[in-house]
């Protein structure tokens, strides 16, 4: 029974930011479950088949902000197989008839082609946003199709996504369009026509995100900055120029004029004495990307990061060094997020790359440490001990030993203590990633004092089923569990059936399970999708088969009808 | 269908660790492999381990690791060729100092970079000699000696060519040239 009139009930959920609270209120009774849904303006669908679009619609019929995300996370490193799934279009399609007023539309690891894309810039007159990530399926076309018929385009940020390119289309935004506030195209190849980008940039006087492509040049970065001196966040194009030209001094010149910049990024390809133009831009930074940056040696990353006491988030590559780290320990001192890459990821051995010294003076010298993603030659308990007693406040922690199943090189032990540190020590954390060599030790760790943890990557690591069946014993808050070249089995995959209904899902691959037990999940969860992938397309096998890949993540939607010949539902 | 064997990648000397009970537990399995996914080109890791009894298992091919993301994996894989930033460093003395120097010739776009370079390393200043000038006592010139031992004025021959014949250098008083 509600006391109050219904737009009062609308009114106070209006307060209501989170998704996890607007659902919690739809579930008290059904007047407010009305209300709420009537009311709802943004929807996020972590997994795109846990539900049907129509099912989206009809529910929440005035969205205008959709957020959904379809391949799972290992699919960002090729386990998965070209075809899996995750197209856009259904959506788009259902939405374009039941929503009109879509204003935004966030897609992660999706596929969407250029026709979907044409739908969407045809079909919604308000559309202001579309956020691509790591998806692909279209080309420079769609894009074309967007840039024309959005007349309200404020953001189009294309965030890592593989895009065929099949011309120029940066000069399809019509002069007109005056609105965008938000322009990342960093991941494409193809040209770019410099004067349409320039007039792009002057008309659009609200602009405050820019990131441009390698195809970009120095010199029309130089001009794009003149016109738009009023920019937040930056990603250069290719930086390479003669330091002695006019283009690039009155590039530093620019630079100098930007007082509002405060993240960077870009750099494909970088003359290094060019660098210096940067260096009063790094003093305002809280973020920099040189994550793509492999010619900026060590020597120059370091000068780089001497000029950027502000900095909160670094992304850069293991150039660094862990001399390089030691710098950033003593300027940086509110970093909260750090992350290093691999520059020579087949890993002979003879490159640049950080250890555990690195990681050590980081977690001494920034107390605001509390999310890492670290890529690095060699790691030992030691360290990871410290770690753990200087930073208790990891949120995400992410080790990649670049060696699987390589030990403490101190010891020769396996790394489960120093991991056991971290869980112990860094109660709040809510995502992990283990690497090195691990024996069922670690999951019964991880098990025990990650209450918190929410997301788990596995690889190479473990001894028995003892080890996986420790973790679904353990963690009440998992949600995704992801799991690579494991010995994990039949009784751990069925240990605790019920409990991957609390999850969004798990994935299994290069494991010990057979298709028989994936079988009996299948029967035992009736609202699991238990889809069991073969990298050959062939099930031929029998019940006593190995599984190479198995996805199980909850659904009120049953099978899906578009999976291809080599995914089994199971 | 591959199944990784799951050997520790690390050698114990039994007679200074007791060998822990956790990676002796381990058996080292023999690794199946289907060879045919091997060839499959791209950018992966080698690794080799060595088991327990100090045999080496075969270099284990993996495709997909480390995780990384293929742009950055592409962008990584483009710079390979020219990652390793090449350096020419010769010797530089100047006249009336014993200890040399050695700069980076590599480094620098053209002459007039090394000269300011030089200048800045030793303090003087150094002119070319076509400038039309009287040699004074205070100036000087960079010299060089090429491949076949001669020393030579520098900046007569484009900066490519010269790069291909300089051995060392040297500053000398501008009177003696």
């Amino acid at each position: 029974m509600t006391y109050f009139p219904e737009e009062v009930v609308e009114h106070i959920f209006d307060f209501l930011t989170s998704h996890r609270d607007r659902n919690t209120v739809s579930l008290v009774c059904k007047a407010w479950y009305r209300v709420e849904r009537l009311s709802r303006r943004n929807v996020f669908i972590g997994n795109c088949y846990a539900v049907k679009p129509g099912t989206l619609v009809s529910r929440f019929p005035r969205i205008r902000s959709l957020k959904l995300k379809g391949k799972p996370h290992f699919a960002d490193f090729n386990l998965v197989p070209p075809g899996w799934g995750a197209n856009a279009l259904p959506w788009v399609e259902a939405i374009a008839r039941g929503c009109p007023n879509l204003e935004e539309l966030h897609l992660k690891r999706m596929v969407i082609s250029d026709e979907c894309l044409e739908l969407l810039a045809r079909s919604f007159p308000n559309f202001r946003a579309l956020v691509l990530v790591s998806c692909e399926g279209f080309s420079t076309d769609g894009l074309a199709a967007i840039a024309t018929h959005c007349k309200w385009l404020r953001e189009l940020d294309l965030h890592e996504n593989e895009v065929d390119d099949r011309g120029e289309w940066i000069s399809c935004f019509p002069d007109s369009c005056t609105s965008l506030v938000s322009l990342n195209f960093a991941c494409l190849k193809g040209e770019v026509n410099a004067l349409a980008l320039e007039r792009l940039v002057t008309r659009c006087t609200n602009l405050q995100s820019l990131r441009l492509s390698s195809a970009v040049s120095l010199e029309t970065l130089s001009r794009v900055i003149l016109r738009g001196p009023q920019l937040r966040d930056l990603g250069t194009g290719s930086y390479v120029h003669d330091p002695r030209s006019e283009p690039y001094l009155n590039l530093a010149s620019a630079f100098m004029a930007c007082k509002s910049l405060r993240s960077l990024s870009g750099f494909w390809e970088v003359t290094a004495q060019c660098l210096p133009a940067v260096y009063p831009i790094c003093s305002n930074l809280t973020t920099l990307n040189l994550s793509y940056a492999a010619s900026i040696q060590g020597t120059e990353l370091i000068k780089m990061i001497r000029h950027s006491r502000k900095l909160q988030s670094l992304w850069v590559l293991d150039l660094i060094g862990d001399r390089g780290l030691c710098v950033v320990a003593s300027t940086c001192k509110e970093l909260q997020e750090l992350r290093v890459f691999p520059s020579d990821p087949s890993g002979d051995g003879s490159a640049a790359s950080v250890t555990e010294e690195g990681l050590l003076s980081v977690s001494m010298g920034c107390p605001k440490l509390h999310s890492i993603l670290y890529f690095c030659r060699q790691m030992t308990n030691a360290a990871l001990i410290d770690v753990a007693k200087n930073c208790p406040r990891f949120t995400r922690f992410r080790l990649c030993v670049l060696d699987p199943r390589k030990p403490d090189p101190l010891t020769s032990r396996p790394l489960d203590e120093g991991f056991g540190a971290i869980v112990r020590s860094c109660r709040e954390l809510r995502r992990l990633s283990v690497s090195g060599l691990l024996t069922d030790k670690v999951f019964h760790y991880i098990g025990r004092y990650a209450q918190k943890l929410e997301m788990l990557s596995v690889a190479f690591a473990g001894e028995s089923d003892r080890g996986m069946q420790e973790l679904m014993e353990g963690c009440r808050r998992l949600r995704k569990l992801e799991i690579r070249d494991c010995p994990f089995g039949d009784a751990a995959l069925l240990k605790d059936a019920d409990k991957y209904e609390t999850m969004r899902s798990l994935w299994m691959s290069s494991c010990d399970v057979t298709l028989q037990a994936c079988q009996a999940l299948a029967a035992k969860m009736p609202r699991l999708n238990v889809e069991v992938i073969s990298d050959d397309g062939d099930f031929a096998g029998g019940a006593v088969c190995q599984v190479e890949k198995l996805y199980v993540y909850r659904t009120v939607a049953g099978p899906r009808d578009d999976a291809p010949a080599y995914v089994w539902t199971l | 269908m591959r199944r990784q064997g799951s050997s520790p990648s690390s050698s114990i000397d039994s007679s200074s660790h007791p060998c822990p009970s956790d990676t002796c537990s381990s058996i080292s399995q023999p690794t199946k492999r289907d060879l045919s996914t091997d060839l499959r080109l791209g950018i992966g890791l080698w690794t080799s381990t060595t088991r327990l009894d100090g045999s080496f298992t075969a270099r284990e091919y993996h495709p997909d690791w480390p995780p990384i993301k293929p742009l950055l994996r592409s962008a990584l894989a483009g710079k390979g060729a020219h990652r390793q930033q090449s350096s020419f460093f010769v010797k530089v003395y100047m006249e009336g100092l014993p200890i040399g120097r050695k700069v980076d010739l590599f480094v620098h776009q053209g002459y007039e970079h090394l000269l300011r370079t030089l200048r800045g390393m030793f303090s003087t200043a150094i002119t070319c000699p076509d400038l039309a000038r009287s040699p004074s006592e205070k100036t000087h010139v960079l010299t060089y000696e090429d491949k076949e031992g001669d020393w030579m004025v520098v900046g007569d021959v484009p900066w490519e060519m010269f790069l291909t014949s300089v051995k060392r250098l040297k500053i000398t008083r501008a009177d003696k040239c």
